[in-house]
C-alpha cells in the first residue's frame, strides 16, 4: 500500500485540467483544419443556413463534418460516463461496455436481421435492432449472474461468457455470409460516419437524461465504494442501487454502441486517465471522465479525417492505436485506484473424492481422442473406421487432434496459474495479451505478403508474443509484477490487435479469411511436424507446472505470510508469468487467440468441486484438452463438409456447461 | 486517343499470345502431362471463379468450393447436378476430397488453401486471377486459357472469347455513338451510411473502360479492387449516374440510404439516375465479366447512361 501516495487537491485538480485542455484544444484546432476543406473560414459563420445547400462543400460540412464532429464527443463522453458506472458498481477496473455483452449482443442481433430478416431494418432502422439486441444480451447477462445482492464477480463472468457465446455465434454467421456481412462488419468496427443531425439529436436527449440521473446517484454511489457492508450500515440498499446504476449505464452503452458500433477502449482508457490524473471518488470521477473521453475521441476522429490514408480507418479501431500506447505510457503513473479491486470468487462445493474424479477426467480425454480418430463422417455418411481405412484417414485427423488436444490443456493450465495469481475471474491467458500478440505479429505479416506460408507465420507469431512479453515483463518490472497492471496491459494490446482486425474484416478483402480461419481457432493447416512440435513443448512446459502448485497455494495468502516462509513473492509472480505465456504463445500458434478455453476450464473445474490447486489444475488440464478436442471434432462433423473452427465451437460446447454449474451455486 | 487504344488493343493481342505460350509450359511442368479430358475426368474446383469458367466450358467439376451459396445464387444449374460440395474455398474438406479422388483441382483465387496439402491428392492447377500482380482482366483471360488447354478444351475457350471480344467491340461502337456519363458500380451496404465501390483493379472497372465508359470512382482500392467508402465520397461524382449490383440487403440498403440527408441531395438521386443489374459476383472470372458487360449493354440500350 506504500504506492498508494495520494496527491493533495488542488495539484490533483491541475493535472486533470491540463489533460481536458490540452485534448480540446488539439481536438478544436484539428478540426478546424479539416473544416476548411469543407468551406473556406470566411464562410463559418453562415453554415447553418441550410438553403443554400447548391455547394457540395457546405452541404457536407453541415450534414456530414459538424454531426460527427459533436457524436465524437457525445459519445466519447458517454462511453467514459459508463465506464465509471461499470467499473464502480462491478468494482473491477477492467470492467468496461464491452464486457458486460452490449456490443457483442447488438452486433448479433444486426447479423441476423441482415441475414433473415432485413425488413426489420425498414422499421426499426439498424440503431433500433442493435439497441434491441445489446439490452437482450445484457438482461441475459444480469439472469444468469445474479447472485445475492448482485455479486460483482459473478456478473462479470457472465458478461464474459454471453459477449464470447454471442461472439462465437456472429463468428460462425460470418464465416459463411461474408459478402453479405460486410455492412454489418464496417458498423462493428466503429464508424463515426454521420448523415444528418438524427444520431446527434437522439444521443443529446438520451445522455441528458442519463446524466440527469447520475448525478442524483452521486452520493449513493459514493457510499458503496466503501463496501458492502458498510454501505448498508449507512442505510443505502445496495442491490437496488447496483441494478439502477447497471441499468443506467448499459442504457446508454447500447445506445452509443448501436449508433457508431464498437468505439474500442474509450470506456476503460478514459477513467484510468482520470485516475491516474488524481481524480478521487466516484464525484470527481463522473466529472473527469466524460471530459478526457470526448476530448480523446473527438481528437482521434479528427486525426483518421486528416491523414490521407488509402483506406478510411474507422475511428472505432483508431482509438485502439492511439489508446493502447497511451495507456502503456500511463501505466507506471497509475497510483492504486480507488476501485477496490474484486473479492475472491465465490465459494463452490468442495469435491470429498478428487482422485477418483481425476481418473473419470482421464478416461473421458482418452475416449474423446479415440471417438475423434475413428469415428467420422465421410461422402457416405457416419462410420467408426478401423484398419486400413482408419489408416488412410489418420495422416489427416491425428495433427489436428494432438495439437488442439495439447493446446486445450496449455490454454487451461495458464488460466488457472492466471486466475489464481490475480484473484480476478476476468483473468485468462488470452487476457494477458500474450495470444494477442502473437496474432497482431500475424496481422503484420498479412498487410505484408497476401499468402504467406506455414513458417513465415509461426516466424511472425512468435516474434509478436515474444515482443509482448517483453512490454509486459519491463511495464511489470517496477511494480513488483502486481497483477492489476498485467492485466491491463494485456488489455491494451488485445484491444489494439481486435481493432486492427475488425479493420481488416471490414476491408471486404478475401485474404482476411485466412486471417478469420485462424483467430477463431481452425485447426485446417496444422502439419504434422506442427503437430508434434506442440506436443513437444507442450509435454515440457506442463511438467514444470506441478513445481508451482506449492506457491500457488501460499500466495493468495497475502505476501506477508509469503515472505515469513521464505518465498519471494516477486520472483514467484516473475515465474508464473513466464510460464503462462510461454503456454499461451505455444497454444496460440496452433489454435488462435480466441478460444477461451484458458478461461472456461479453470471455472467449470472449480464449479466441479476441484478447489486445491493441484488438483484444480489437474482438472483444468483434463477437460481443457477434452473440451479441445471434442469441439475439434463436432467442428468438422456436424456441418460436413463445411467446418467450423475448433476455438468458435469450444465456447459453444463449453457454455452450456458452464452455465449449469453456475446455476447450481445459487 | 483512339490510336491509342489500338495500339494497346495490338499489344494485349501478342502479349496474350506470348503468356498462352509461357502458361501452356507453366501448365505442362505442373501437370506433368498434357492432360487428356476424356469424359468423366474428375476436376474439382477450389473456388467459385473456378467453377464459373468450367461451366463456361461446359464441364461438370465432380467437386466445387462453397456449392451451397453457388446454387443459391447463380440458380440450380444442370451442369451441377452431380457436383458434390467440398467446404470452403479456404478450407475445402481433405477428407472427402481423398474420397473423391479426383484427377486435378484448379484455382483461381491463389489464397487460403494450402497447395502442398492438396498435392497429396491431387496436382493443383493454379490459374490466379486476382493479386497476382497483373491487371485482372488480363489474369482473367489467361486463367480462361490455362484451364482450357488443361482440359483440352481449346476450342470452347477460343469460341467464348471471340463471342466476348465482339460483344465488347459492339459496345464500344455504341459507348462511342453516344455521349455518355462516367458510372458509379456500387453495392449499397446496409446501414445507409456506406457503399462498396468497384475502381481500379477490378474486373467491372477494367470492362467500363474497354467499352469506353468512365468510372466515377478514381480513389484508391484495396489489391483486389473495392473500396468501401461513405456515401459523402459521391458527392464529387457530379453527372455521374449510379449502377448498383442487386443483392438481399439491396432493398433494406436503399430504404436505409433513402432517409439520409446526403444521399437525398446526390445529383444521381435528385435527377434519377440510379439503376440496378442483376447480380453478379463480387470476385468472378471471364464469364461474370462477360454478364456485366451484358448488363452495361442493356443499360446503354435503354440510354441511361447517356448525358442529356
Amino acid at each position: 500500500m506504500a504506492e498508494a501516495i495520494r496527491r493533495n487537491g488542488p495539484f490533483a485538480a491541475c493535472t486533470s485540467l491540463v489533460i481536458v485542455l490540452s485534448l480540446f484544444t488539439a481536438a478544436l484546432a484539428l478540426a478546424g483544419v479539416n473544416l476548411a476543406q469543407y468551406v473556406p473560414m470566411a464562410d463559418w459563420a453562415s453554415l447553418a443556413d441550410v438553403s443554400q445547400t447548391a455547394d457540395i462543400g457546405r452541404l457536407l460540412a453541415w450534414e456530414s463534418f459538424l454531426p460527427r464532429a459533436v457524436v465524437s464527443l457525445l459519445a466519447g463522453a458517454g462511453l467514459a460516463l459508463a465506464g465509471v458506472l461499470f467499473q464502480n458498481v462491478l468494482r473491477n477496473p477492467l470492467a468496461e461496455p464491452a464486457t458486460i455483452g452490449v456490443a457483442g449482443g447488438a452486433q448479433l442481433a444486426l447479423i441476423a436481421a441482415t441475414l433473415w430478416q432485413p425488413e426489420l431494418a425498414g422499421t426499426l432502422g439498424a440503431e433500433g435492432i442493435a439497441f434491441v439486441g445489446g439490452l437482450l444480451a445484457v438482461c441475459i447477462t444480469i439472469t444468469i449472474g445474479s447472485g445475492r445482492n448482485f455479486s460483482p464477480a459473478r456478473l462479470i463472468v457472465a458478461g464474459i461468457f454471453i459477449s464470447l457465446y454471442c461472439g462465437s455465434i456472429s463468428g460462425v454467421l460470418i464465416l459463411f455470409h461474408q459478402n453479405y456481412l460486410t455492412g454489418v462488419l464496417l458498423w462493428n468496427s466503429g464508424s463515426l460516419v454521420q448523415n444528418g443531425w438524427d444520431a446527434t439529436g437522439q444521443l443529446t436527449i438520451r445522455g441528458a437524461l442519463v446524466v440527469a440521473i447520475a448525478v442524483l446517484m452521486t452520493r449513493p454511489l459514493s457510499l458503496l465504494s466503501l463496501g458492502d457492508e458498510a454501505a448498508r450500515g449507512l442505510g443505502i440498499n445496495v442491490a437496488a442501487i447496483r441494478l439502477l446504476t447497471l441499468l443506467l449505464a448499459v442504457f446508454l452503452t447500447a445506445s452509443i454502441v448501436s449508433m457508431v458500433g464498437t468505439i474500442a477502449f474509450i470506456g476503460l482508457a478514459a477513467p484510468a486517465i482520470a485516475r491516474a490524473g488524481g481524480a478521487r471518488g466516484v464525484s470527481q470521477q463522473l466529472l473527469v471522465a466524460p471530459l478526457i473521453g470526448a476530448g480523446l475521441l473527438c481528437l482521434t476522429d479528427q486525426l483518421v479525417q486528416l491523414a490521407p490514408l488509402a483506406r478510411e480507418i474507422p475511428t472505432g479501431a483508431a482509438t485502439a492505436l492511439f489508446g493502447a500506447p497511451l495507456l502503456l505510457w500511463l501505466l507506471p503513473r497509475l497510483r492504486a485506484t480507488s476501485v477496490p479491486s474484486t473479492q475472491s470468487p465465490d465459494q463452490a462445493v468442495r469435491n470429498r473424492h478428487s482422485a477418483r474424479w481425476l481418473l473419470a477426467g482421464l478416461c473421458l480425454l482418452l475416449i474423446t481422442l479415440w471417438a475423434a480418430l475413428a469415428f467420422g463422417r465421410g461422402p457416405d455418411g457416419w462410420a467408426w473406421l478401423s484398419g486400413s481405412d482408419l489408416a488412410d484417414m489418420l495422416q489427416w485427423r491425428w495433427p489436428r487432434v494432438v495439437a488442439v488436444g495439447m493446446a486445450g490443456g496449455m490454454l487451461a493450465a495458464a488460466g488457472v496459474l492466471m486466475q489464481r495469481m490475480t484473484a480476478n475471474p476476468l483473468a485468462s491467458p488470452e487476457v494477458l495479451g500474450i495470444s494477442s500478440g502473437a496474432a497482431l505479429g500475424l496481422i503484420v505479416l498479412l498487410f505484408a505478403t497476401p499468402a504467406p506460408d506455414s513458417y513465415a507465420r509461426f516466424l511472425a507469431c512468435t516474434a509478436g508474443s515474444t515482443l509482448t512479453l517483453f512490454v509486459i515483463l519491463l511495464s511489470g518490472r517496477k511494480s513488483g509484477f502486481r497483477p492489476e497492471q498485467m492485466l491491463l496491459v494485456g488489455i491494451a494490446v488485445s484491444t489494439l490487435f481486435s481493432a486492427l482486425a475488425a479493420v481488416l474484416m471490414a476491408s471486404g478483402d478475401p485474404r482476411m479469411t485466412v486471417l478469420l480461419g485462424w483467430m477463431a481457432g481452425s485447426t485446417y493447416t496444422v502439419t504434422s511436424s506442427q503437430a508434434l512440435a506442440t506436443a513437444f513443448i507442450g509435454m515440457g512446459l506442463l511438467a514444470l507446472v506441478p513445481l508451482l502448485v506449492r506457491p500457488l497455494a501460499i500466495l493468495p495468502l497475502g505476501p506477508v505470510f509469503s515472505h515469513a516462509i521464505g518465498l519471494s513473492v516477486t520472483r514467484i509472480r516473475f515465474l508464473l508469468l513466464l510460464l503462462t505465456a510461454a503456454l499461451t504463445a505455444a497454444a496460440t500458434l496452433t489454435v488462435g487467440p480466441l478460444t477461451f478455453v484458458g478461461l472456461l476450464a479453470p471455472h467449470l473445474a472449480r464449479l466441479s468441486g476441484f478447489q486445491r490447486p493441484g488438483e484444480h489444475l489437474a482438472a483444468s488440464i483434463l477437460l481443457g484438452s477434452s473440451v479441445m478436442i471434442a469441439a475439434d471434432w463436432f467442428g468438422r462433423m456436424a456441418i460436413f463438409p463445411y467446418q467450423i473452427p475448433a476455438g468458435l465451437f469450444a465456447t459453444f460446447l463449453a457454455g452450456p456447461f458452464f452455465l449449469f454449474f453456475l446455476q447450481r451455486q445459487k | 486517343m483512339p490510336d491509342d487504344r489500338k495500339n494497346r488493343a495490338c499489344r494485349a493481342v501478342s502479349r496474350r499470345a506470348f503468356v498462352a505460350t509461357l502458361a501452356g509450359a507453366a501448365v505442362d511442368i505442373v501437370a506433368g502431362t498434357p492432360a487428356r479430358a476424356a469424359a468423366g475426368q474428375r476436376i474439382v474446383a477450389l473456388d467459385a471463379p473456378s467453377t464459373e469458367m468450367l461451366i463456361a466450358l461446359g464441364i461438370e467439376p465432380v467437386g466445387a468450393a462453397g456449392l451451397a451459396g453457388y446454387r443459391a445464387t447463380e440458380g440450380n444449374l444442370p451442369q451441377l447436378r452431380r457436383t458434390t460440395d467440398i467446404g470452403f474455398y479456404y478450407e475445402p474438406n481433405v477428407e472427402l476430397l481423398q474420397a473423391l479422388s479426383p484427377d486435378f483441382f484448379v484455382s483461381s483465387f491463389g489464397i487460403g488453401v494450402s497447395k502442398d496439402l492438396l498435392s497429396r491428392i491431387a496436382p493443383v492447377i493454379s490459374v490466379p486471377i486476382y493479386g497476382s500482380g497483373s491487371p485482372p482482366y488480363d489474369a482473367a483471360i489467361r486463367a480462361l486459357r490455362q484451364t482450357a488447354k488443361a482440359t483440352n478444351n481449346t476450342g470452347r475457350a477460343d469460341a467464348f472469347l471471340e463471342n466476348h471480344d465482339d460483344r465488347l467491340a459492339a459496345l464500344r461502337a455504341k459507348a462511342s455513338g453516344a455521349n455518355t456519363r462516367p458510372v458509379y458500380i456500387a453495392s449499397p451496404l446496409l446501414d445507409g451510411r456506406h457503399v462498396i465501390l468497384y475502381g481500379v483493379n477490378s474486373l467491372f472497372d477494367e470492362i467500363l473502360r474497354r467499352i469506353g465508359l468512365r468510372n466515377a470512382y478514381t480513389g484508391p482500392t484495396s489489391p483486389w479492387g473495392i473500396a468501401s467508402v461513405g456515401i459523402e465520397t459521391l458527392a464529387s461524382g457530379g453527372d455521374a449516374a449510379f449502377v448498383y449490383i442487386e443483392s438481399p440487403v439491396t432493398r433494406t440498403a436503399l430504404r436505409a440510404l433513402a432517409a439520409s440527408a446526403i444521399w437525398q441531395r446526390l445529383s444521381f438521386m435528385r435527377e434519377e439516375r440510379v439503376v440496378p443489374i442483376r447480380y453478379l459476383e463480387m470476385y468472378g472470372a471471364l464469364p461474370t465479366a462477360d454478364r456485366f458487360a451484358e448488363a452495361v449493354g442493356g443499360l446503354l440500350e435503354k440510354r441511361v447512361l447517356n448525358d442529356g
